[in-house]
């Protein structure tokens, strides 16, 4: 097959989505389409009919790179609702990424190596390289700018995919059927021994 | 964490400290009510919600899990009384980065594991027990923020509605 290919990257751990197409082949390969969002709560889908105008640009799309936090909670359950909703209505493979990892990677590349990611009024999510933590707002480190680290963060999750969508790619080019596994979110595990009473 | 107690002796009381404590919320603040069924955790959460002109008005969250409503300042009231014991809250969709925006009013906390520990200015507690006949209730009154107290506890008083501190 000589078509060329394309995998849909979504996000929402920063609570406005990230939606962007990754070209896998052709002569524009590696090359990323970002949909931008002037307003944080314009939904998923109208930003993925921005980047798939058309019948033709549709049938070019061989994966689906979806986010699974941890995150916002609205914002990765409307990435991963509209990732299954394409993946299954054009029969496409899902290829999983934490999200907290594409975040670090995100602003590794623009010189942080911390991010604090809103959670809720009182919780921020620390986000190093060993790992992710829930800690309070008064304690948290600095962050880097997420405004820097979203604009990356595309480009951190096509990193994070490159293998699985060669391999997707590649089972898709043996005939074999996409792999589209049920999308399970991530979340930091809340520390052991705590009781529920104490905020 | 500042501790007041008060004594209500009817309804129209609980209403009345339901108006007080609307006024002294503010944008960010996570608000816990404690008490067993029927304790009044609802009609003070919905009096707080009158009193902040929600739209729609609050109900029992029992069934819905956590509710949204429009207002004076954004309201989520959640209630985690059909979570299992130690739930996540996170995976409950009890802590969302969109509640900074207003106020989260959460009946039955207990039931779920918070993440963190410790105080915080944006944090109230409510605790409701049975009082001296049907219509009364004793409330225990936790706040982080010693100034909002001292401020709702002149509030009261000058409603009428008995208070004394707490230790």
């Amino acid at each position: 097959m000589d078509r060329n290919h394309t995998a849909l990257i979504l996000d929402g751990s920063l609570g406005h989505g990230c939606v962007a197409l990754l070209a896998l082949s052709g002569p524009r390969s590696g090359d990323l389409v970002v949909a931008e969002s002037a307003e944080p709560q314009r939904s998923h889908l109208e930003r993925i009919a921005t980047l798939l105008p058309s019948e033709a640009s549709r049938a070019e799309l061989s994966a689906i790179v979806v986010g699974v936090g941890p995150g916002s909670y609205t914002g990765i359950r409307a990435a991963s609702a509209a990732a299954a909703g394409v993946a299954a209505a054009l029969n496409l493979p899902t290829i999983a990424i934490p999200s907290d990892r594409a975040l670090y990677a995100a602003a590794k590349e623009v010189g942080g190596e911390t991010v604090v990611l809103p959670l809720g009024t009182r919780e921020v999510l620390v986000i190093r390289e060993a790992g992710s933590e829930i800690a309070a707002h008064a304690d948290a480190p600095a962050s880097a700018d997420l405004a820097r680290v979203a604009s990356r963060l595309p480009h951190a999750f096509a990193n994070l995919a490159s293998t699985a969508l060669s391999e997707a790619l590649a089972a898709a080019a043996r005939g074999e059927a996409p792999q589209r596994s049920e999308i399970q979110l991530r979340y930091p595990s809340p520390p052991r021994g705590v009781d529920g009473r104490g905020v | 964490m500042i501790s007041l107690r008060i004594e209500l002796s009817n309804l129209a009381a609980t209403q009345q400290l339901g108006t007080i404590i609307a006024h002294h919320l503010r944008a960010g603040d996570r608000l816990l009510l404690i008490g067993e069924i029927g304790s009044g955790k609802t009609t003070l959460a919905r009096a707080i919600g009158s009193a902040l002109h929600a739209d729609p008005p609050l109900t029992s969250p029992t069934f819905l899990l956590v509710s949204e409503h429009q207002g004076a300042i954004p309201i989520w009231h959640a209630d985690a009384y059909r979570l299992p014991p130690g739930s996540d809250p996170l995976a409950a969709g009890l802590i969302d980065e969109r509640h900074a925006a207003g106020i989260t009013i959460i009946e039955w906390p207990e039931q779920v594991r918070w993440p963190l520990q410790g105080e915080g200015s944006s944090l109230l507690e409510v605790e409701l027990t049975p009082g001296a006949h049907d219509d009364a209730r004793g409330v225990t009154l936790r706040i982080g923020d010693a100034e909002r107290a001292k401020s709702l506890h002149t509030a009261a008083l000058a409603a009428g509605i008995e208070v004394a501190d707490g230790s």
